[in-house]
This record gives C-alpha cells, structure tokens and sequence, in this order.
C-alpha cells in the first residue's frame, strides 16, 4: 500500500514521535545494565518505553483517523483502505521504534551466555512489543474512524486503562475467570509488571500462545467493525452486521478463556502459611519416598510412600497432593485401594490392614503451572524448564509441610539438566533424555531445570542462572552468606546453595535456595 | 476525443429538506464553467456529488459518458478537486502531500518527481513546497491545492470557491492560473464572487435555492439582461424613493449630496436622470437573483 508511506510521514513528523523517541531511548538506556544479565528482566524494567510508545502511536493513529479532511477523501474514496493504510504506517513506525531497544540491547546483552533463552527473550520482547503496538494503532484509527471530534482521544485512552489488564490497578478481579479476562485484556501481559523468573523464563506456552491470539482476536474485531461500517451501505444492515461480528467476537474470546481456566493455578499464600488443614495423621508417619518422574509437559509420578503404622484411628490414609493433578491408581501394598479427593487431599481407605508397615503406591499426572499471587511463575514444568518447589503446592504426597525427615530415592526422566535440594547420584543422558537419581535424606523434596549452571565455590556447590557471571556469583555468596542474613542458621552445615528467581530465601536441611534480587 | 460532463436530474435532500432538485447540464470540451450563486444556494453539494463525495437522491453525473458514482476508482485520475476548505495534516510538507497524490493517481517514481518538478514551478511553490503546511499562508494553500488537482492529467477539475481568503494580488495572480488551466481541461469553478467568473468563465449556470436559474453562455446571460438596466445620479434625498420603485443593483458616490445608482426597469418606465446603459456580468447576475 504506497499511501502507507504518506501516512508514515505524518507519523514521524508529528511531535508526538519524537516524544515517543526521547522517553524509549531514556527508559531503555537507563536498564541497560540489567542486559548482563537477562533481556526478560529487561523488558520487564523497561516496559515504561512501552507504554509511552503505545500511548504516542495510539494518539496519532487517533489523529490521522478522525481528522476527516475532504481533499483525503476524494482522491482515496476507500475509506477502509485509508484506515488499513493507517495501521500499516503505525506498525512501520513502530518498527522503526524498535531500533532503539534493539540497538541498546545487542550493545549491551553478554554474548558469552548468549543460548536459546536469550533468543527466546528477545522474542517475547518483539511479540510484546509489536502486540501492544499495533493493538493501540488499531484502537487509535478504529475510534477515529467512528468518531470524529475531539471526545475520540478520551475514548481511546479510556480504552486503553481497561487494555492494561489489573497489573495497572485499574480494577482488581476478583475471581479466576476475571483474572485470566484482565490478563488476557492486557496488552503487555501481566508478566511484564510481575517479578521476573530470569532464571528459566517459562516463555512460549499455551497459555502464553492464547494471551496474545486474544490481542490478536481484538485487533481483528476492530478491523472488522471498520470494514462494517465502511463497507455496508444502509443502517439497518450495517447493525446486523454488527450483533454479528459482536456474537462470534464473544464466543471466540469466552471459549480461549475457558480453555486457559483449567491449565492456570494462581497460589495466593505459599504454603507454609496456609492454615492448619486438619489432617488426621497422628497414626502414622512417611519413613520414605521412592519416585519415578517424568517431567515434560505434563508431570507423571509413580510415587511409593513407605508408610509406618502406629496407632491409626481411622481406616483411612490422608495425604495432601494438589487438586491439579488427577490420580491415576492408589494401592496398598500392591492391592489396589479406594480413594476420594478433598480439594488439596486424597484420602485412601486401607481396609483394617494389620501390617505395622505399609506401602503406599500413588499414580498421578497434571500439567503444572502455578503463579503466585504477584504473577510470577512459580511452579512450572515444560519440556526445558523445570520448578517444582514443595513450598508453593503440594506437588508429591505429603503428610504436611512440617514433616519431618523422609528417605527420598527419586528418578528423574527429563528432557534437561535437573538439579535439586537432594545429592544426585547419578546422571545418565541418551540422545533425547536425561535420566537422574537423587538420594538422601530430606525434609523435602525441590526439583529445578532450566537456564542453570554449576560451579563449586568455598566447598559450596552453587547451581545458579547461566545469565550471572561467576563472579558475580562468588561476591553476592560472599556478602550474604552470614549470620546477619541467616541469624538462626549454622552455616557450616550448609552444602549447597541454589539461587533462583523466588522471592524469599529458603533453608532446606543443607541446602539454602537464595532469591538474588 | 472531446470530454463531456453530463450531469442528468441531480436531486439531494438533506434531513427532508431539498438540497438540490433536478439539476441538469452539460459541457463539452475544454473550458471553464462558473457555477455561481448566492451562499447556501447548494453550490458545494453539487461539487460534492460531482466528484463522487456525496450520493444523490435521484440522478447521475456521466464523465466521458461513465457514472461517477460507480466508476469511483477508476475516475479518480480523470478528475481533479480543490475544495473550498483545502486542508491537510499540519505536520506534512507541500512536497509530502504531493507525492502522496501520485502515489494514489498511480504514478510511478519517474512520473512522479516530473510532475511535482513541473507544479511547484508552475505554480511558484518552491519557497514553500518543503515546509510545513501548517506554516502556509492562504495563497501558498490554494496554489498547492490547485497543482494537486493537475496531478494526473484530469480531464475534469472541480474548484470550489476558489479564491475565498485571497488577497487582491493572491486573486489574481490565481485567477490566471485558471485560465492557463482551463485551456488543457474543463474545469467547473464553483462561486459566489461574480468577478472570478468574469476573469475567465466561458458558460455560466446560475444556482439559487437548488435549482438552476440559468445554464448559457456569458454573452447570453448579459444579452437577456440588456436594456433592463439603468444607471442615474440622483440627489440623496431621492434615493428612498427610487429604491421603493425599483432594484437596485449597483451603487456608488458621487459628488457630495449625489449618488450613482444601476438600477433594473423591465418597462422602460424611469424617471429622467437615468439612461440605459449596457449590463456588467455582476449586474446580470443580480438581476437572475432577484427574479
């Protein structure tokens, strides 16, 4: 479309753009320092370059649109063409935007660590980016086009609050579905407002695919509702047309939200602070674990719990494990044995068996992804990265999150490297898999994959995301492994240090995950 | 092949109120009609459903024996159109807009930067032509509006009010850029200035409360005036009565206490002091007015 360049022009000799200009080269240059380390953190602590540019594009596309000038209207009669025109020169101009990040970030990212998640990274910047962009330039020239004065720029910033979704506490949802309907409302996505997991950023899912479809859902609204109204030539026909495109337009949006509701879980309270549960297990008490994990997509675990029986009350066994996960088979001692679900409990019958001794076999499988109440991925499994972390949900069987000490003997079947809390004891890889045991005794059982590395440091091993230099690493561990930071804690029992993205510090038995921000 | 302009029983309403009713004309060839009337009289509707912007009720308007209305596109470069209020993004050079037209018209990079060279030069725009429009001054506006109504060889250009906001040297000096104009295409000038007419206009048709008054020549239209008009020096103290008898069209001072008064007598019956004098454009454009 050869008018898309008169329209780039108007863009870009506007003083909006040179605005725009001037507040992305500030917001970006001002975060470059944290491109050492992750552009997912980046676009998180930048996302302010990305709400000027939209709000500047969204104005102009706003002012072309509704500025109605009657020589424009002769000579190019397709009022559609002129609006398509528009978005074309917006989207241009937002590419010509986005020189300014990426030339900050390719001057700046350290190309020693540079591996699929920076590539990745960069590509949720890019998608964010152009989505939020083209959505405010078609909100721009789609209010313009039905709106001619000057009430078409409160419109569209009115439009355009409600297109933050709740990270801009513009309303709080209240419920599940509205939280994925606000999430989904946002532009931006929650993820840029919310702490970042830069150690492996779950990126890429379907959660994240059907986040932007709905963008692009709404994009397409706006341009069909334009097409209507410029292309149907009587009323009556055209508010047809209208109800019509407005039904699919609902359908399509409800159904993606209903397809995200069963695959989001959002933990409001970590569990160490949930309220006592009431679990009836003064009976009995776990002496080991013994699993088989395979961690892809989805999780599958064929967990045998050595249970021993002191003076159980009732004939029932009780565990918390997550609603989540739906259980495949419960046996005991390899008879299979009744069960129910409560929420977050399964309770299993155990038919009066005398043994003092019981093995308590458990198949289950879910896919996980859990957010914490601030949005962060906090439990998550994919084919490359890994988070389970017993602190979030219960993610095996569990008698509560106050156990005591258990025998854990786990294999782990995995797509990459997994670490964990637990000594490995052995790594096995073929060419698709890797196969991991971790013995030892615990208090509970945490599993990690994804953007890590090791080293030993100080008879310390130290698992830690690639996106920080080593040394980095030694002088961060150096500062804050003391009794200042962990007063309660002896330091020389410790022997392993994970530092992830969580926000709060954890002690282990031996091992201390550390937040690093 | 000579052009035609053919404009067939033209009706618009507008919220239930005629607009324009049964309007018909038409033009061969080159030349420059004047489409003149009083304001209001649905001068800028016409124009606007001349070049397709509005949709009449009843009617259509045949170029070169092709519909306007359904050949919308593809008449796009026969037609040229400067409206009366010419105005584009401030932000945007002359230069800018210009291109943009030959983009649209379906110029090709070659075409387009001759065509630009030769209207900034014909029209004296290269002061101006890479600055913001926003920056223009009236004149510099009309002068751009008018090259981008020349782009693409039109056959037919549409001016509305062409020099409304020009100053006497603007006027004049874009007056004979019309008449340059006119001799390559037809060009109908849509106004209520009788002067633009008089400049350059070969056809006249006269507009008034939609419908048209007179469709001819100049000649014609003086010729059906002629020795209906009367002109006389009268002392002041007669002017009410004079004016209570006749119309007056034209007045003047004169010597103090005297006025030079052209006034219409369709019966030869005048007072002494008048004599019949030969009708100007103007007069017999407010002589169809007050008919």
């Amino acid at each position: 479309m050869k008018t898309s360049r008169f329209y780039f022009k108007v863009y870009v000799k506007n003083i909006v753009f040179l605005l725009m200009v001037i507040a992305v080269s500030f917001f970006c240059y001002y975060y470059k320092e944290v491109l050492e380390m992750s552009i997912y953190l980046f676009t998180e602590l930048s996302s302010y370059s990305l709400y000027c540019t939209t709000i500047g594009i969204m104005i102009i596309s706003t002012y072309i649109s509704g500025n109605k000038y009657e020589i424009v209207e002769t000579i190019e009669r397709n009022e559609n063409k002129l609006f398509l025109s528009n978005i074309l020169a917006g989207t241009k101009v937002s590419t010509l935007l986005f020189a300014i990040p990426c030339i900050i970030i390719f001057s700046h990212i350290n190309y020693i660590g540079v591996n699929v998640y920076t590539i990745k990274e960069f590509f949720n910047y890019a998608i964010i980016w152009y989505c939020a962009n083209i959505f405010a330039v078609v909100l721009g020239a789609t209010v313009g086009t039905f709106v001619g004065n000057f009430l078409r720029y409160i419109i569209c910033i009115i439009i355009y609050l409600f297109s933050m979704g709740s990270s801009m506490t513009l309303f709080s949802p209240t419920n599940k579905f509205l939280t994925i309907f606000s999430d989904f409302l946002s532009i931006f996505t929650d993820k840029v407002t919310a702490p970042v997991n830069y150690a492996s950023p779950i990126l890429f899912n379907r959660i994240y695919l059907l986040d932007k479809l709905f963008i692009v859902f709404n994009i397409l609204f706006m341009i069909t509702l334009v097409y209507v109204k410029t292309n149907i030539k009587t009323n009556k026909n055209k508010y047809r047309y209208y109800i019509c495109v407005l039904v699919v337009f609902l359908i399509i949006q409800s159904s993606m939200i209903c397809m995200v509701y069963p695959l989001l879980n959002i933990v409001n309270d970590p569990i160490s602070e949930v309220e006592n549960k009431n679990i009836q297990h003064a009976g009995y008490s776990i002496k080991g674990y013994s699993m088989n994990i395979d961690v892809f997509n989805k999780l599958n675990n064929k967990c045998s719990i050595n249970l021993t029986k002191n003076n159980l009350e009732k004939n029932q066994l009780e565990f918390f494990l997550s609603e989540i996960f739906k259980v495949d088979k419960v046996s005991i001692n390899g008879n299979k044995a009744k069960y129910s679900r409560v929420n977050d409990k399964i309770i299993i019958e155990t038919n009066n068996i005398e043994d003092s001794e019981l093995i308590v076999d458990i198949e289950y499988s879910g896919k996980v992804y859990v957010e914490s109440f601030n949005r962060a991925h906090v439990l998550y499994t994919s084919n490359r990265d890994i988070s389970l972390l017993d602190n979030i949900i219960y993610w095996y069987p569990t008698l509560d999150n106050n156990q005591k000490s258990s025998n854990f003997q786990i294999d782990v079947r995995s797509k990459s490297k997994v670490y964990s809390n637990l000594p490995k004891v052995k790594e096995d890889k073929d060419k698709s898999y890797y196969y991991t045991r971790l013995k030892g005794e615990g208090s509970g059982l945490n599993i990690l994959s994804g953007n890590y590395t090791t080293m030993n440091y100080k008879n310390l091993e130290i698992v830690y995301p690639k996106c920080i230099s080593e040394s980095n690493v030694k002088i961060w561990v150096d500062e804050h492994l003391n009794q200042d930071f962990y007063p309660t804690l002896d330091i020389s029992i410790i022997n392993k240090i994970i530092i992830n993205s969580d926000q709060n510090s954890l002690v282990i038995d031996e091992t201390i995950f550390m937040p690093i921000i | 092949m000579k052009n035609q302009l053919k404009v067939e029983n033209i009706s618009f309403n507008y919220l239930n109120k005629k607009i324009l009713s049964d309007i018909n004309f038409e033009y061969e060839d080159r030349g420059v009609i004047g489409l003149l009337g009083p304001n209001g009289s649905g001068k800028t509707t016409l124009m606007r459903i001349l070049v397709g912007l509005k949709t009449p009720k009843t009617g259509q308007v045949l170029l070169n024996n092709k519909s306007i209305l359904n050949n919308r596109e593809e008449l796009v470069n026969m037609v040229g159109y400067l409206p009366q209020n010419f105005e584009i993004y401030n932000y945007i050079s002359g230069l800018d807009f210009l291109s943009y037209v030959c983009d649209i018209k379906g110029l090709n990079n070659e075409e387009k930067k001759e065509k630009i060279d030769y209207l900034v030069e014909k029209f004296n725009l290269s002061s101006v032509i890479k600055k913001r429009f926003g920056s223009y001054s009236g004149g510099y506006k009309r002068r751009l509006g008018i090259a981008q109504a020349m782009i693409g060889n039109p056959q037919f250009i549409i001016i509305d009010e062409p020099t409304v906001g020009l100053d006497p040297e603007q006027r004049f000096e874009f007056r004979q850029y019309l008449a340059g104009i006119g001799k390559e295409s037809i060009i109908l000038i849509s106004t209520h200035i009788v002067e633009d007419i008089s400049f350059y206009c070969d056809k006249i048709i006269i507009l008034n409360q939609g419908k048209i008054t007179f469709d001819g020549y100049r000649d014609d239209l003086i010729e059906i005036v002629d020795g209906k008009i009367y002109e006389g020096i009268i002392n002041i103290e007669e002017y009410d009565k004079v004016k209570e008898n006749f119309r007056i069209i034209e007045q003047s001072g004169s010597e103090r206490g005297k006025v030079k008064l052209r006034v219409i007598c369709e019966d030869n019956n005048i007072s002494d002091g008048f004599t019949k004098v030969k009708p100007s454009l103007e007069n017999a454009y407010v002589y169809f007015q007050a008919r």
